[in-house]
């Protein structure tokens, strides 16, 4: 027997049947994942609405070189996943390996980046509470409040997806087997993939309301 | 044709285009474009978003099932924002 079928689980005809279901329940999950950051997404649109200009000097106060950084980073991890995915089909093991290393680098890159500037605004005193920033006005905390939630949650998704692409990378790595974790790196590339949508809408919503005045 | 490798001159083309809209999108936010700023910047993003998902996430090969549930979930996203939305912004609140 091949060894490609003896990775087949006895519910699936075949290994390509097996593969439609895993993509399936993938994209099963990743539409409750749009779904959860929907809601927040929501909130912001609704309280944008109503308060315009705190959340337009709010949005003044972050830091555009560093969301304007982790963005090209987040895009380009996407690209070197889809190289992993790519290569991952072709039975090659090493631009594979390159890949998926080259995805947690930039994840860590951005996580560095994020605490960075996460430190700078502690420091500013931009979060909300009693030690917020008098410089703002009150409903400026609610766009930081957003801010925060909305930031902080795409970050343990990115941390969430640097850990699984690390550990098939480890998985990998010792046996050199590659056949049996295609579909592993296919549904991680996804999920990742999803992580760099996410960050795709949450830089012009967070850094760039009304910069030009 | 689902499992066929895609090509690295389309890939490294996607993520080209991808930060050049980019960086559009950062200029464009520069401008005094009135109205039609934030509509137009998110329009990019959408854009932006599609790429992704057809080129990187090969939607464009993906059998019609799978294209199905990826579109659900924006369309359930869809109906959220619309039927919340249509309250907030049409109901007098002072």
């Amino acid at each position: 027997m091949p060894e490609a079928d003896t990775m087949v689980a006895k519910q699936f005809d075949d290994a390509d049947q097996q593969e439609e279901a895993a993509t399936l329940g993938m994209w099963t999950f990743l539409a409750t994942e749009v779904l959860f950051f929907g809601a927040l997404f929501l909130l912001y649109i609704i309280l944008r609405h109503f308060y315009y200009n705190d959340f337009a000097a709010g949005s003044r106060r972050t830091d555009l070189m560093f969301g304007t950084i982790n963005s090209v980073i987040l895009l380009t991890s996407s690209l070197s996943v889809a190289m992993a995915v790519r290569y991952s089909k072709l039975n090659q093991l090493k631009p594979t390996l390159a890949g998926l290393a080259c995805t947690v680098l930039l994840a860590l890159s951005f996580l560095v980046i994020k605490g960075l500037e996460y430190h700078k605004d502690i420091s500013e005193h931009l979060v909300p509470g009693p030690h917020f920033t008098t410089e703002l006005g009150l409903h400026a905390q609610v766009f930081f409040w957003l801010y925060w939630a909305m930031t902080s949650l795409h970050a343990v998704h990115v941390i969430v997806g640097m850990g699984i692409l690390s550990v098939i990378t480890l998985l990998i790595l010792p046996n050199g087997k590659l056949e049996a974790k295609r579909t592993t790196i296919e549904l991680a590339g996804l999920y990742w993939h999803f992580v760099d949508i996410v960050w795709i809408f949450l830089y012009p919503l967070l850094y760039l309301v009304n910069r030009h005045t | 044709m689902k499992n066929e490798p895609a090509k690295i001159r389309t890939l490294v083309t996607v993520w080209a285009v991808l930060v050049t809209l980019h960086f559009t999108i950062l200029g464009l936010s520069f401008f005094r474009l009135g109205g039609f700023g934030t509509p137009v910047i998110i329009c990019l993003a959408f854009v932006q978003m599609l790429l992704v998902m057809l080129y990187f996430m090969e939607l464009r090969h993906a059998d019609k099932l799978v294209r199905i549930f990826a579109a659900a979930g924006f369309f359930w996203l869809l109906f959220q924002l619309t039927l919340v939305g249509a309250d907030y912004f049409t109901r007098a609140f002072h």
